[in-house]
């Protein structure tokens, strides 16, 4: 760790760069850049950005603990504040539905030639400068701290052991994924 | 190499691979993968820039280091992202302008003008939304999601939902013609 940290020191600006490459990479060959591919799993016609996101969360996180078990990695968990966390999810799902595109796939279609795509980013720098705007309001009415619980995970939620709780999610996870293959199976390419 | 070259992979394959990329990004770099922030950041970069009294007044830029108007990790990595997908798009030979997608058109109709407005509206409510919640379908749907964030968890049900109920009422197509892919 000491090693590669030291290594890396002062090219992190590299280190994002190359990562964002892959990430970029990935969303693309997953589909997930598709306004097609998006809508339609909002639809329950394409179950492609759910089993990206479900397979990427299960694989990720199994491996996160396990680096974390190792004392290798740090959790860096956003607050859960419920409040902002309804109201915001909801908007950003309605927005998500009508634009085709979440704002990392976003910026990827428009790689790809998607010129609606584009337009979606300028509204986005918009949505960020307006929610900047409305940001010492929602303040002043305690909104962003309405039903804040800090730093909360389902292990400790439901005070069962994390390996326990990932077997039950990840069977479940698979359980789906065999539904989903008989339901709505995998395109061929 | 065809496997480099093709124009969609297995969502499996990809869903694992990102989540490998999980994994790099907290070892190397010790951080979440996460792309709503880094919006916040251009926004601020360029209210800097056209308004600068406007911006030093701005409290929410100012809230937090990661507002900050200058590139940091996040805002590389969504450069990346914009590199990445056009690497792959152009070795897949997969890049052609698309202004009224296949659903859009089929549901809506072919206008340009009604698709980019809505598409307009949708990215403003889209990062609204995010940077309320505090995160996109990146930052709490998978880096939150695998951390088994409790919020981040609840962000990926609500959206989801608002996502799905907004899609079916918007979205009508006839049901016997499925969209010509390719």
């Amino acid at each position: 760790m000491a090693t590669i940290t030291s290594l890396l020191e002062g090219h992190q600006l590299i280190a994002g760069l190359c990562i964002g490459f892959v990430f970029g990479m990935l969303l693309h060959k997953g589909g997930i850049t598709k306004f097609d591919v998006v809508v339609n799993q909002f639809r329950l016609r394409d179950f492609t950005v759910l089993k990206v996101m479900l397979t990427a969360i299960l694989v990720g996180g199994v491996g996160i603990y396990a680096l974390k078990a190792g004392g290798a990695v740090q959790l860096h968990l956003k607050p859960t504040v419920f409040g902002p966390i309804l109201i915001g999810g909801a908007i950003s799902g309605i927005g998500m539905a009508l634009l085709g595109y979440c704002p990392a796939a976003g910026v990827g279609s428009v790689a790809g030639g998607s010129v609606h795509g584009l337009v979606g980013v300028a509204g986005m720098l918009v949505g960020a400068g307006a929610y900047a705007e409305a940001y010492p309001y929602f303040k002043e009415w305690k909104l962003l701290e309405w039903l804040g619980k800090g730093e909360m995970t389902f292990p400790e939620l439901l005070g069962i052991n994390t390996w326990l709780l990932w077997i039950l999610v990840g069977g479940g996870t698979v359980f789906l994924f065999l539904l989903l293959e008989i339901v709505a199976p995998a395109k061929r390419q | 190499m065809n496997w480099l070259t093709a124009k969609r992979w297995s969502p499996y394959q990809v869903g694992l691979l990102i989540g490998v990329l999980c994994w790099v990004a907290f070892y190397i770099s010790d951080r979440p993968l996460a792309a709503s922030a880094a919006f916040a950041k251009s926004a601020a970069m360029i209210e800097k820039a056209a308004a600068p009294e406007h911006y030093a007044e701005n409290k929410y830029f100012h809230s937090q280091e990661k507002y900050a108007p200058v590139p940091d990790w996040q805002w590389m990595l969504v450069v990346g992202i914009f590199a990445g997908a056009l690497f792959s798009g152009l070795i897949s030979r997969d890049i052609k302008p698309e202004i009224v997608p296949e659903v859009w058109r089929s549901g809506i109709g072919r206008s340009a003008a009604l698709r980019l407005l809505w598409a307009f509206i949708g990215g403003v409510a889209l990062m609204f939304g995010a940077r309320m919640a505090g995160g996109c379908a990146s930052g709490h749907g998978i880096s939150g999601g695998l951390q088994l964030s409790v919020g981040s968890w609840t962000f990926l049900g609500v959206s989801f939902l608002t996502g799905t109920v907004t899609a079916c009422l918007v979205y009508r197509t006839r049901r016997s013609k499925t969209p010509a892919q390719q």
